[in-house]
């Protein structure tokens, strides 16, 4: 496949089946090199099979996905580490582990040694310094807020140096300042060349900082653009099920879900 | 904003570290010396620490009697205790972290009863020494198996993990006791194997014991960066480019072959692989380039204690070193059961 200058990942008829249920139905998508995309919809959408099926965790039955012009079932494990960073929204268990070690674990796809070497250090000291939080190196990861966590978890993948940075629900069970600084970084590292694309439940966050937004909807993509073309009441109609007002003003959208009086939980 | 002149805060916290292990080492092998040496005179007939430094080194001033007992009796004990301490504690250790469950260790798992049920069985049909590590072997990965297989099928969670090993082991012990009541004048040797003795150590055992316990710790601590990943999770620690089932294979065999050559030569012994990382990662945190030599030495240590003990207590009777180790062991998981209630999702 040539490389196509400009494109950070290109998922290409994707089809993914975990038993009897179809999680990602035919889903092509093109996300550009340096852009911040959000992906929205309904729980059980596929958001997370998609980015999944980005950093190759779960295998397609049909179709590919391209990063950076490279075939990624073709790339070797460490190749596709050094592309493709994921930041989950948490991990499992208590092991003593520091703040300092989760982040220098990002370096795994870079290690050239037992120990890690100065390269390695200066790259963490750098994302720490970025992120602001420095001063939580020493700690237990386990004793953070969810919000310290959350950055922590971004700052591996940042130590990691992704062409493509990956983020399941990044903002969500966040307060709203929390929300706005990780939301800011994944922004800050899009501006910087880094192609992110995040799943997002909260419409008026995703609206306000991505370029572009994929709302999909049972496997399926059911519109793609950029946020004031995909936030319009009749998509949010569409993929939710939810009937909306979309108030736009100077600094963005605010999606202002209509009640429904009990109709939404009725019966169909 | 200023550039700082000093260097980051991490570039100390990794050289902290690196000094850390250092002190781990300079703290843990003295210790392990001066209990073998103790251990060395300690014992029905007491020998002095000039009459054991004398055998050691060969003086031609010590009795033969004396060096006979402290070369050819003691030493490879000393030695047993050392190499099995080290080989089930950082089997306790790679299998905490590749499990992700703090809760087991080799004899949890039911992998002690298997491979101590291979090891007895071999021995009834009157199988040369060599055939018994390997029979120990392939009855602990198959206990093992069993184990993972009744996890899975329940579910697959950390608690489940701990009552399926719990069962595979009951049953494997109870055949095991089962055995000794089939095995006539043998039967003194298989109640050995049931609760853990040193008592039985040769050079040849503790030959195989060192070759077996050294090859598999270079290889975990070779791996130890790739299991630092693992506690991340599977699907993360593939994303960091590891090679998940690669890893999750090697670990086990491991894990597998350094509980096997324990059990083959000292019987089961429990709880000490459970102990031993945690009193570690309280001490050096979770980093397994730390954790896995920290284990090697304080199990070392441990197991050496233990036997101390299990040969002064009651001298000139000897006490059995299993359950030693399980009646400190056993109060240690109940605090750890206790203390994950909400901590490890059980």
């Amino acid at each position: 496949m040539r490389s196509r200058r400009g494109v950070g990942i290109r998922v290409a008829g994707v089809t993914v089946v975990f038993g009897s249920i179809r999680a990602l139905d035919g889903v092509s998508v093109e996300v550009g090199e340096g852009e911040f995309a959000g992906i929205i919809g309904p729980n059980g959408a596929g958001k997370t099979t998609l980015l999944r099926c980005i950093y190759r965790a779960v295998k397609p039955v049909a179709g590919a996905v391209f990063i950076c012009g490279r075939d990624a079932s073709g790339l070797g494990r460490r190749e596709l580490a050094k592309l493709v960073a994921s930041a989950p929204t948490e991990i499992p268990g208590e092991f003593n582990l520091t703040v300092a070690d989760v982040i220098l674990l990002g370096r795994h796809p870079h290690a050239r040694s037992w120990w890690e070497g100065p390269e390695d250090l200066a790259k963490v000291a750098d994302v720490a310094e970025r992120l602001g939080i420095s001063h939580l190196l020493e700690r237990g990861f386990s004793t953070l807020s969810s919000g310290e966590k959350r950055k922590v978890l971004i700052a591996k993948a940042l130590v990691q140096e992704p062409k493509v940075l990956l983020a399941d629900e990044p903002t969500s069970n966040l307060d709203l300042r929390a929300q706005v600084e990780v939301a800011e970084i994944l922004r800050e590292a899009a501006d910087e060349g880094v192609t992110v694309i995040a799943t997002f439940h909260d419409l008026n966050i995703a609206s306000r900082f991505c370029d572009k937004l994929i709302a999909m909807k049972a496997g399926r993509i059911a519109a793609v653009g950029r946020p004031e073309d995909v936030i319009r009441p009749e998509v949010i109609s569409r993929v939710y099920g939810v009937e909306a007002e979309v108030i736009r003003c100077s600094d963005g959208l605010v999606v202002v879900p209509r009640r429904s009086g009990g109709r939404l939980r009725a019966p169909a | 904003m200023m550039k700082p002149h000093t260097p980051p805060r991490v570039f100390y916290i990794s050289a902290r570290r690196r000094l850390r292990l250092v002190a781990v080492l300079a703290l843990g092998l003295p210790s392990i010396a001066a209990a073998s040496l103790a251990s060395l005179s300690i014992g029905p007939a007491y020998v002095g620490l000039e009459g054991v430094l004398g055998a050691l080194l060969g003086s031609p001033e010590v009795d033969a009697g004396v060096r006979a007992v402290v070369v050819n009796l003691r030493l490879p004990r000393v030695v047993s205790a050392i190499a099995i301490g080290a080989a089930l504690s950082v089997a306790g250790a790679v299998l905490q972290a590749l499990l992700r469950n703090p809760l087991v260790d080799p004899y949890i798992l039911g992998i002690s009863s298997g491979s101590a049920l291979g090891a007895a069985a071999t021995l009834l049909l009157g199988a040369s020494l060599l055939i018994i590590p390997v029979a120990a072997f392939l009855s602990g990965m198959a206990a093992f198996s069993a184990t993972l297989a009744i996890a899975s099928l329940a579910g697959g969670t950390p608690l489940g993990i701990v009552l399926s090993g719990l069962a595979v082991g009951t049953a494997l012990t109870s055949a095991l006791t089962l055995l000794i009541y089939l095995s006539g004048e043998k039967a003194h040797y298989i109640v050995l194997w049931l609760t853990g003795s040193l008592s039985m150590s040769t050079w040849d055992g503790a030959a195989v014991l060192v070759a077996a316990t050294s090859a598999s710790l270079a290889l975990v601590l070779l791996r130890a960066r790739d299991l630092n990943a693992s506690l991340l999770g599977e699907e993360q620690a593939a994303q960091l480019g590891v090679d998940v089932a690669r890893l999750r294979r090697e670990m086990m065999v491991v894990a597998a072959v350094l509980t096997s050559v324990s059990v083959s030569f000292a019987g089961v012994i429990g709880f000490i692989g459970l102990v031993t990382p945690h009193i570690c990662r309280m001490a050096v945190g979770g980093d397994h380039r730390l954790l896995l030599p920290s284990s090697a030495l304080v199990g070392a240590l441990l197991l050496l204690l233990a036997d101390l003990a299990a040969k002064t207590a009651c001298m000139p009777a000897e006490l059995p070193l299993g359950a030693i180790t399980s009646l400190i062991g056993a109060p240690f998981f109940i605090y750890l059961l206790v203390r994950a209630r909400g901590g490890y999702a059980l």
